[in-house]
């Protein structure tokens, strides 16, 4: 296994991961939008709403708000206090608003101060003059397999790494004007892409098709066992973080199957 | 993760992995396919018999009457070790 990274921020990364089977990176990938536990708030004490949207509108939005995670908490299920609610699975958060103004996730008071919504700027709800938003709100560690407000990967994918030959051209240039990409260009005559160039390829083939050339001058493909990884954060993890834990949902996964097996 | 054997032989089982989907299951798939002592291995994500759930069933046949059980947990250990690894190359990538 080989692992390159090619850009890693705090909420996004991509990395080359060669080397290894197809199972493995869509592993990685299943268990970063489904397997990773996360905080979202699943409960509402509404003691006055006046606002244009209806309770159960403004719960969705509010439980949509990615919250930062905090090691520490557990979800209900897996709990010490067999889910009957205690400060390591559950998390108060109050949100107290009075128009005119737009209230944004900034303004949700949390009760711990290692937890708070991972962006300041999203729109819950515009009050206008005479209308308030008064409520507490309960947060539970869930899974993003049984809803989105638990999911901490977003837009995680995966291509295998793309491999263009190009043999024999007579650098005709037909192939330049059809790439999406832009990322074939002309060198010594012949048709040419940089290695920095031959990441962005998208498989699509539109330049072997373009070719007027028989069989082809230009032939894509790619490498199976080699995968351009690419993922964000929704901000509840950082970008490194959350595929480390991916693995270590995977990891554990493993090892709780061969303990099982230890015993039959 | 409850595992329940369906059926048993010498070369050969069935078995039920509650509560596990294709994230783990296509891994143990590829890893035993992959081993020497594997003649044939696969997966299916089934409804048995009056259950509402989908559970996935596990196939295992293997060469020389080696014991599918201990291949099997072979194979769970290769994987923890595969993500002890992959976690050790990104953090040294990552530096």
């Amino acid at each position: 296994m080989e692992i390159d990274i090619i850009e890693l921020s705090e909420r996004s990364a991509k990395f080359i991961l060669s080397d290894v089977d197809t199972s493995v990176a869509n592993g990685i990938r299943r268990a970063m939008i489904a397997d990773v536990p996360n905080l979202a708030i699943e409960w509402l004490e509404l003691y006055d709403n006046t606002s244009v949207l209806y309770d159960e509108q403004l719960g969705l939005r509010l439980a949509l708000v990615p919250l930062t995670m905090h090691p520490d908490y557990v979800p209900e299920s897996e709990c010490t206090c067999n889910g009957e609610g205690c400060p390591s699975c559950t998390l108060n958060l109050r949100l107290d608003a009075k128009g005119p103004k737009t209230v944004y996730s900034g303004d949700i008071f949390s009760s711990d101060p290692n937890v708070r919504p991972a962006d300041d700027n999203i729109p819950i709800v515009e009050l206008k003059e005479g209308q308030n938003i008064m409520l507490g709100a309960i947060a539970h560690v869930g899974y993003g397999r049984d809803h989105v407000r638990w999911q901490a990967g977003v837009a995680c994918g995966y291509k295998n790494m793309p491999d263009v030959i190009i043999e024999n051209c007579d650098g005709c240039g037909h192939c330049i004007d059809e790439c999406p990409r832009h990322i074939i260009e002309i060198k010594n005559d012949e048709a040419y892409i940089s290695p920095e160039n031959m990441i962005k390829c998208s498989l699509c083939r539109l330049c072997e098709r373009a070719c007027s050339l028989k069989p082809p001058a230009i032939q894509v493909s790619y490498d199976p066992r080699s995968f351009v990884f690419t993922y964000e954060s929704d901000g509840s993890y950082s970008a490194k973080d959350l595929v480390l834990k991916a693995a270590d949902v995977i990891e554990n996964r493993a090892g709780k199957m061969a303990e099982i097996l230890d015993k039959i | 993760m409850e595992i329940t054997i369906l059926s048993q032989k010498k070369d050969e089982i069935e078995i039920l992995i509650k509560g596990e989907t294709h994230t783990l299951m296509n891994i143990v798939k590829a890893v035993l396919v992959e081993d020497e002592r594997v003649e044939t291995a696969f997966y299916d994500i089934k409804r048995l018999q009056n259950s509402v759930e989908k559970e996935p069933v596990l196939y295992i046949k293997t060469i020389d009457n080696a014991d599918p059980i201990t291949v099997l947990k072979e194979v769970a250990l290769k994987i923890e070790n595969l993500m002890e690894e992959f976690k050790a190359k990104f953090n040294a990538a990552s530096s």
